[in-house]
């Protein structure tokens, strides 16, 4: 049965976020004595309502303990429970096994070992990163993880799907080609040309999800990413509209190829 | 000068003025000499040396100087560029043609006339106007030619600067432009005296007359508009060529051509002069917005003019910086795809790079953005720059260091110059080939051409002209004959493309002569 200080004491820790001290503790509690507040907190310890931390300068601190535990942690060991409490603070951008050991100051074999029986409890999972294709970072098993560890749209199973980005390229560059080619005899005014010319991103964007090649939904800072690709090779423009807008146009580009690249000599690979 | 371009320069000199004159040119590749130092290496007695070395001065391509201190020397030094000029020969009388209607006389007289000059080096006003007028009575089977025609012609491309008198006495080419009236005061034609010369009463040509060339450089300007005008033409359509082409004549008038940002033109003057151009299709009420289309273009052909309002200037520098770079993106599109193009664009915009950001911004998978990006630099088309962090003290761990990636235009595009040399000589040297291959059937095909001229002057009728040619050439020669000039002709038409990216490039050049800045290696932080 939870007594009176333990619910003021919890009540007090939650007050604090990012954790408090036990210095800070006591001055919240100057009636209490040091035997009934340590009793008070060892108790909300064992019922695992606070966890206890040790801070990189050797302070010590009391948080409360947000989600609790599942079941099957009830019946873990302490180890587990340290660790499992380290990857849940990860959230969905996942920690490195690095971190843990340097956090949980386990020996490896060991830590090993408890990695291995909380994925085999479901209760964890390693998720592989795009940036470091041998990098494992783990997170709690029911978390998706963030579009920084997958790479957003552009990747499955952390494979980049250049395919796919190409057959955007095209179709982006299409749907310019088309809004120039339609209305490029009907030049009347200014007003006219930037609308029907120039397209936002967009415009551009609900063309493409509106298609469906697409399985996911592909968001404006998306088709963005693609439009600059179109930009550097040259085939789209873009202006710069009034109230920010970056608006994008189809264009030709003002060379044929270079006589150079016409004839056998230029492209030859053995040439230097 | 490289390599490739003085060796396309000694191979086309080999190929229009013969083996001497291409060895006595040998030596002043490596500089200027005297004649007592040209005559040594050469092994030919000295008068055929001077006669050499004055046939290459008829054509500006040796000039000759006193060393400083030394008036009684002489040196000599030879003008590859006016050597390559050869090959836009056929450039130049399109140009002359131009001026005039198409169907027009004067177009033909325009042609003949720097066809002419070119062919013979130079000559004086009045040689010029008679063998011109030779020219077209042959064309049109003697008949004789208005030559007051032939004589405004000749003075119009002078006063256009197309041609431009030599100095007599230092050789130089009178680098000012004459006016017509003042062509007239030096050259006083004398049309009764030309009269009399082409009819053959008088033989004798006036004295100390003027020598007259053509000016390449003003012919260099036409083209160099003309490869603008495309390229307008391909990226806005065809109302906005013709703004630009009025852009351009008035802004020629206005200022030195080879400004890089020309003097600005008022946007009335501006639609004045294509309201008063009777071919011209420009919707006026349009024009602000054909200008505001080429305006805003990332091409940045014209800009608004800061000082003057209401009027535009043509920016030449930056239009053949897009230009020249828009050349590097085909060629690399074209030899390494466009991925490789689109690599060298982000590495040339973002200016320094790291490897690991290119993938991202060019959406490539890492390892083919690797591969491309070490493809680039093993080209030389992109350079690399290695930042070291300096260490401090001897306890710091190991040095981290950066690679960055940049875009050196300036080298790139000095590269693809020398590449495209490289090219036209092999062009030349393959069709050399081919001619030396083919050279029986030529052979044959000229005697054909011979008998088939003699019997037609005999009156023979065409029936039997074609079975004397037929007994002469075999079908299957015929055939060969065929697939053979059809090569050549190949061969031909891809040197002059070649040759046009060379101008293109080096109009560029002309434009941007110092280089983009390089790193500072120990500033950076990442």
């Amino acid at each position: 049965m939870e007594s009176e200080l333990e619910r003021r004491v919890f009540e007090s820790i939650k007050g604090f976020p990012n954790g408090v001290s036990d210095k800070d503790l006591s001055k919240e509690f100057p009636q209490t004595s040091v035997t009934d507040r340590v009793k008070a907190v060892n108790s909300l310890l064992q019922k695992a309502r606070v966890g206890i931390y040790k801070l990189p300068g050797g302070k010590i601190i009391y948080k409360v303990n947000v989600a609790s535990a599942p079941d099957s942690l009830k019946t873990a060991d302490n180890e587990e429970k340290i660790i499992y409490r380290i990857i849940e603070e990860a959230a969905n951008k996942g920690i490195w096994i690095r971190d843990i050991r340097s956090r949980s100051n386990l020996l490896p074999k060991q830590l090993d070992k408890v990695l291995r029986s909380l994925e085999n409890n479901k209760m964890i999972k390693s998720v592989k990163t795009v940036n470091a294709s041998k990098k494992k970072v783990y997170m709690l098993y029911n978390l998706e993880p963030d579009s920084s560890l997958t790479g957003g749209a552009w990747y499955s199973d952390q494979e980049f799907e250049s395919d796919f980005v190409d057959k955007l390229n095209q179709y982006c560059y299409k749907f310019l080609l088309l809004k120039k080619s339609n209305n490029s005899d009907l030049i009347c005014d200014s007003v006219f040309i930037h609308n029907k010319l120039y397209a936002t991103a967009t415009e551009v964007c609900d063309f493409i999800n509106n298609l469906g090649i697409s399985n996911v939904k592909l968001s404006e800072g998306d088709i963005k990413q693609i439009l600059t690709t179109l930009l550097y090779d040259g085939k789209v423009d873009k202006k710069l509209c009034s109230g920010g807008v970056v608006k994008y146009k189809a264009v030709e580009s003002p060379l044929l190829a270079p006589g150079f690249v016409r004839q056998p000599c230029g492209i030859c690979p053995v040439s230097k | 000068m490289t390599v490739y371009e003085s060796q396309l320069a000694f191979l086309l000199l080999e190929e229009y003025f013969g083996p001497i004159v291409t060895r006595v040119c040998e030596p002043l590749k490596w500089g200027p000499k005297t004649l007592k130092l040209l005559v040594d290496p050469v092994h030919s007695p000295p008068s055929t040396v001077k006669q050499a070395l004055s046939i290459l001065i008829n054509f500006n391509f040796v000039c000759y100087k006193s060393p400083e201190g030394n008036p009684a020397s002489c040196d000599y030094s030879l003008q590859t560029s006016n050597i390559l000029q050869m090959f836009r020969y056929s450039k130049f009388m399109l140009i002359a043609r131009k001026m005039y209607d198409k169907s027009s006389k004067e177009s033909k007289e325009a042609e003949l006339a720097v066809r002419e000059l070119l062919y013979a080096g130079r000559m004086t006003l009045y040689r010029l106007i008679l063998k011109v007028a030779i020219c077209l009575s042959q064309e049109y089977g003697g008949e004789q030619h208005s030559l007051t025609s032939i004589k405004n012609v000749v003075c119009q491309l002078a006063d256009n600067g197309f041609l431009m008198p030599i100095d007599r006495v230092t050789n130089d080419i009178v680098p000012r432009r004459i006016p017509l009236t003042e062509i007239e005061k030096v050259s006083k034609i004398d049309m009764a005296k030309l009269t009399n010369l082409y009819r053959g009463t008088d033989s004798e040509f006036p004295r100390n007359e003027l020598y007259w060339t053509v000016n390449y450089d003003r012919f260099l300007i036409e083209i160099r508009n003309e490869i603008l005008l495309l390229a307008v033409k391909r990226r806005f359509g065809d109302e906005c060529e013709t703004v630009m082409k009025h852009l351009l004549k008035l802004s020629f008038t206005k200022s030195n051509p080879w400004e890089g940002l020309s003097s600005p033109v008022s946007l009335m003057v501006l639609r004045d002069s294509i309201c008063n151009d009777p071919s011209s299709k420009v919707p006026l009420q349009n024009l602000k917005l054909f200008i505001e289309q080429i305006e805003d273009d990332s091409c940045s052909f014209v800009q608004t003019s800061f000082n003057v309002a209401n009027a535009l200037s043509v920016c030449f520098k930056d239009a053949f910086q897009k230009l020249a770079l828009e050349c590097i993106s085909g060629i690399l599109n074209e030899k390494f795809g466009p991925k490789a193009a689109r690599v060298f664009n982000i590495v040339r915009d973002k200016k320094f790079i790291e490897l690991e950001q290119i993938p991202r911004i060019a959406m490539l998978a890492d390892k083919e953005a690797k591969q491309i990006t070490y493809k680039l630099l093993e080209e030389n088309f992109i350079q690399m720059q290695e930042l070291r962090k300096p260490t401090t003290g001897a306890a710091s761990g190991p040095s981290k260091s950066f690679i960055l990636f940049y875009v050196n235009i300036n080298s790139v595009i000095k590269m693809t110059l020398n590449m495209a040399f490289k090219n036209s000589y092999n062009l030349m040297v393959r069709r050399k080939e081919e001619q030396l291959k083919h050279s029986p059937i030529f052979a044959k095909k000229r005697e054909a051409d011979n008998v088939a001229k003699v019997l037609r002057d005999q009156n023979v009728t065409e029936e039997q002209i074609s079975d004397t040619v037929n007994d002469i050439l075999s079908p299957s020669e015929m055939s060969l004959l065929e697939s053979a000039q059809k090569v050549l002709k190949r061969l031909n038409a891809a040197q002059l493309q070649v040759d046009e990216m060379i101008i293109l490039l080096q109009v560029y050049v002309m434009y941007h002569k110092t280089g983009p800045p390089v790193p500072k290696s120990t500033k950076k932080k990442k």
